[in-house]
């Protein structure tokens, strides 16, 4: 993916007054020679309904999943390519706190503004990974950053972001196991 | 005849600390100084890892890690000069180094995993291709005498000196298996 093509995506939310911070691989991507397939963005909670039915209408969203299954998110078309795109609601990030104050946290100390918006840090696209039920699935990221030279002293802040949210116990154990994936790929210097 | 393999005491008793020590029956009146290692879980495996033990389970929750998403019961690797100290109900895979438990490399869970399934072994090793040694995987399939699995999977393609036994699946089949290697997005 390139960036003008986060950029052009980054359009579409603000012109329908979205608030929001890119996550995923695409904040990797804007500082890691990394590569990613999807825009993945996190919505300011209290605006997260009305986001996603805004974008559901906008023109250039060619499909838009809403399930209760599944997180909202679709397929938009960008520089005539179709890319996928998810809306990651805070709160199931959030650990014992509410999604509005992790949004806030992320938004106020652990991201940095660019021009096509907020961009998450490393180890709040991290800890994201590793705080969901499905961590492991997740791992092969996690890894695939590492080659692509994000430190593997990021798992420190990872630590501390989720004593702030109260799930220190369970992302020590994760990043445990994401440890010995890392010393088994030779990327844990 | 039978290989009779312990373990011997620690430096200041760390071994009959933990529930994963078992001590052998030592003469009337007499300490044991001879131990067995009773793994029923992965979260003994843990235990057993941390007292030095060289034993290592292998796991779908680290295959899944490791980028193939795959559900088998966990196996727990030993080293063949150790397996006679160890019991343990979980299906055992016997390693010719006591270094592939201590500090597994990829290369060792490839091997491992030809025994349970050869195309996680392919899966896991191109999603990792770029952490792969070729001479320590070689090294690795040759001691565990796996080189038919391995040749089935076309292992060659990340070492190619792996010697060749039997026969290969269809190249498409294996494009499609490496194609299936896309990592799902960020869903909670």
């Amino acid at each position: 993916m390139k960036s003008d093509e986060a950029s052009e995506f980054a359009e579409l939310l603000h012109r329908n007054q979205i608030d929001f911070i890119f996550v995923g691989g695409t904040a990797i991507l804007r500082r890691y020679p990394s590569q990613t397939f999807d825009f993945d963005v996190m919505v300011l909670p209290r605006d997260f309904a009305r986001g996603v039915a805004a974008i559901d209408k906008d023109p250039s969203v060619a499909s838009m999943s809403r399930s209760p299954a599944t997180i909202p998110g679709g397929h938009v078309i960008v520089r005539g390519s179709l890319v996928r795109f998810d809306l990651l609601d805070p709160a199931a990030y959030a650990g014992t706190r509410t999604g509005q104050d992790f949004y806030t946290y992320v938004r106020r100390y652990a991201s940095d503004p660019s021009p096509i918006g907020r961009i998450a840090k490393p180890a709040v696209v991290w800890y994201m990974r590793l705080v969901i039920d499905r961590h492991e699935l997740y791992f092969p990221k996690i890894v695939r950053d590492l080659r692509a030279g994000v430190p593997w002293s990021t798992v420190d802040e990872v630590r501390r972001i989720a004593k702030r949210f109260g799930v220190d116990d369970v992302i020590r154990q994760r990043i445990q196991t994401l440890a010995e994936v890392a010393d088994i790929v030779k990327l844990r210097y | 005849m039978k290989l009779d393999g312990a373990l011997t005491k620690l430096p200041r008793g760390r071994l009959k600390s933990s529930h994963v020590v078992r001590p052998e029956q030592a003469p009337r009146g007499r300490p044991s100084r001879r131990f067995r290692l009773a793994i029923e879980t992965s979260a003994d495996v843990l235990e057993a890892r941390r007292m030095g033990a060289p034993v290592f389970a292998l796991t779908p929750e680290l295959v899944t890690a490791l980028g193939y998403p795959i559900t088998f019961p966990p196996h727990l690797l030993v080293p063949c000069d150790f397996a006679a100290a160890v019991e343990t109900p979980l299906p055992v895979i016997l390693v010719a180094s006591a270094e592939a438990t201590l500090r597994p490399r990829i290369e060792d869970v490839v091997a491992a995993l030809l025994h349970i399934d050869a195309l996680a072994a392919r899966g896991v090793a191109y999603r990792n291709r770029h952490s792969i040694d070729p001479i320590q995987l070689l090294r690795r399939v040759v001691q565990g005498e796996m080189e038919r699995e391995a040749t089935r999977v076309h292992l060659q393609e990340f070492s190619p000196t792996i010697p060749e036994i039997g026969s290969t699946l269809p190249a498409s089949q294996l494009r499609r298996l490496d194609r299936d290697a896309q990592v799902v997005g960020l869903r909670a």
